[in-house]
């Protein structure tokens, strides 16, 4: 019996080690996926940002076009350095810009799809219910940016080659002779900045658009 | 336990008693906790092991392969900083290489391009339809900025000096890779790539 007593208070402790195996095996299934879930991105706002700064790049650089035919009877030479610097600006800040468009055209409704779902999660109730109200006209908006985002990138492209032309072609004797005869070129290029500043105008007015149609109407009380 | 009613005989048998019913027989004394703690001790064994069993079934539905492991997406995410890193030292040292510093950038930028697919196919399936939008303006950010090379050539037929075009080439081609990288490490974030 005491033998017995003795096994009992024993044996039950044997079992501890497994409890404490189950016990880590039951830890360890535990996911803590709330943490790792990706947080929708906010598309809509971040592309808006993308296309005012694209309007003041291009703003800059078409002045900087102009102030070279300005001064090219006085000293085009530092009229010239701010051209070039122009170019060089919106070459490497206009990428951000242009990979979105492309983006959106490579996407096409998806790309849409994704602006609509962080909507969906905005933590503002009435944004949410407003996007929810509004989504067709939300999708007609977007179809307009979507054109005119392509159309900007189709003229965007020939524009920046002409700046880099005339950069190049300037660039070892930018004098009243040389830039007389790059006119044309000169002529051409304004042109095309301001196909890409109409684009961008339109994508902006859109956009303001969809800005309007989500915002919580303003309480009378307050 | 049955009872055993006296009452009803069956022919030629006698009723017997508890103790001589081998079905109804006590154990020795002591014998019985034993048996008892055998019996439960089993039990939980056995309901042990089954959960047990379940956990790791379960574990083995859940985890990912491992090449979508938080830690892949680490080691990839790392390859592709360090080969932009050596991407964008090159573009500052290639024009004192004689003649070769175009091939080296242009070989440099594919290692960045491969690294890239590499930290791609590393990622899981609701990082990849999360980031679907993101990753398409990464892939047309590298697509964009890989333009600089035909721009460069597009230069030189132009008449602008090799020397000054290839320089415009490689302060276009660090600066948009700067900020190709900055929009990446942001996306990566969102995305929780590595967690």
């Amino acid at each position: 019996m005491r033998q017995a007593g003795i096994r009992n208070t024993i044996r039950p402790r044997r079992w501890l080690p497994a409890a404490a195996v189950v016990a880590a095996l039951i830890g360890c299934a535990t996911t803590e996926t709330a943490t790792k879930t990706p947080t929708p991105r906010d598309d809509f706002n971040e592309y808006r940002k993308t296309v005012i700064e694209g309007m003041s790049l291009t703003d800059v650089t078409l002045h900087a076009l102009d102030e070279i035919s300005m001064q090219a009877r006085r000293d085009p030479r530092p009229a010239y350095q701010a051209f070039a610097k122009a170019v060089h600006r919106i070459e490497v800040d206009s990428v951000k810009m242009r990979a979105r468009t492309q983006a959106m055209r490579a996407r096409g409704d998806a790309y849409f799809a994704h602006w609509q779902e962080f909507l969906a999660t905005v933590n503002n109730e009435e944004v949410r219910k407003l996007a929810a109200a509004h989504q067709s006209e939300l999708k007609q908006s977007f179809d307009r940016v979507h054109l005119a985002s392509q159309q900007v990138r189709e003229v965007f492209r020939p524009f920046l080659n002409d700046l880099q032309k005339l950069r190049a072609v300037l660039e070892t004797d930018p004098s009243l002779a040389r830039i007389d005869s790059q006119k044309n070129l000169i002529l051409a290029a304004k042109d095309k900045g301001r196909q890409v500043q109409q684009g961008l105008d339109r994508i902006l007015a859109e956009m303001n658009t969809m800005t309007a149609l989500l915002r919580p109407p303003t309480n009378a009380k307050h | 336990m049955p009872s055993i009613d006296l009452n009803r005989q069956t022919a030629g048998q006698t009723p017997r008693l508890p103790s001589e019913n081998p079905a109804l027989e006590l154990p020795p004394a002591g014998e019985a906790p034993a048996r008892l703690f055998r019996s439960f001790g089993l039990g939980l064994l056995a309901c042990l092991a089954v959960l047990s069993a379940s956990v790791v079934y379960t574990q083995a539905q859940w985890m990912p392969s491992p090449a979508t492991t938080p830690m892949a997406q680490r080691n990839a995410m790392n390859l592709l900083v360090n080969q932009v890193g050596w991407f964008q030292n090159t573009t500052r040292t290639a024009s004192a290489y004689r003649g070769g510093g175009y091939e080296m950038l242009t070989q440099q930028f594919q290692a960045v391009r491969d690294q890239y697919n590499g930290l791609k196919s590393t990622l899981n399936p609701m990082q990849l339809n999360s980031g679907a939008n993101q990753l398409a303006e990464l892939d047309s950010g590298l697509a964009i900025i890989q333009e600089a090379f035909a721009d460069y050539q597009n230069a030189v037929a132009n008449g602008q000096s090799q020397f000054s075009a290839f320089s415009n080439m490689s302060r276009v081609l660090n600066e948009a890779m700067g900020v190709w990288l900055q929009e990446l490490k942001r996306d990566c974030s969102q995305l929780r790539v590595g967690w």
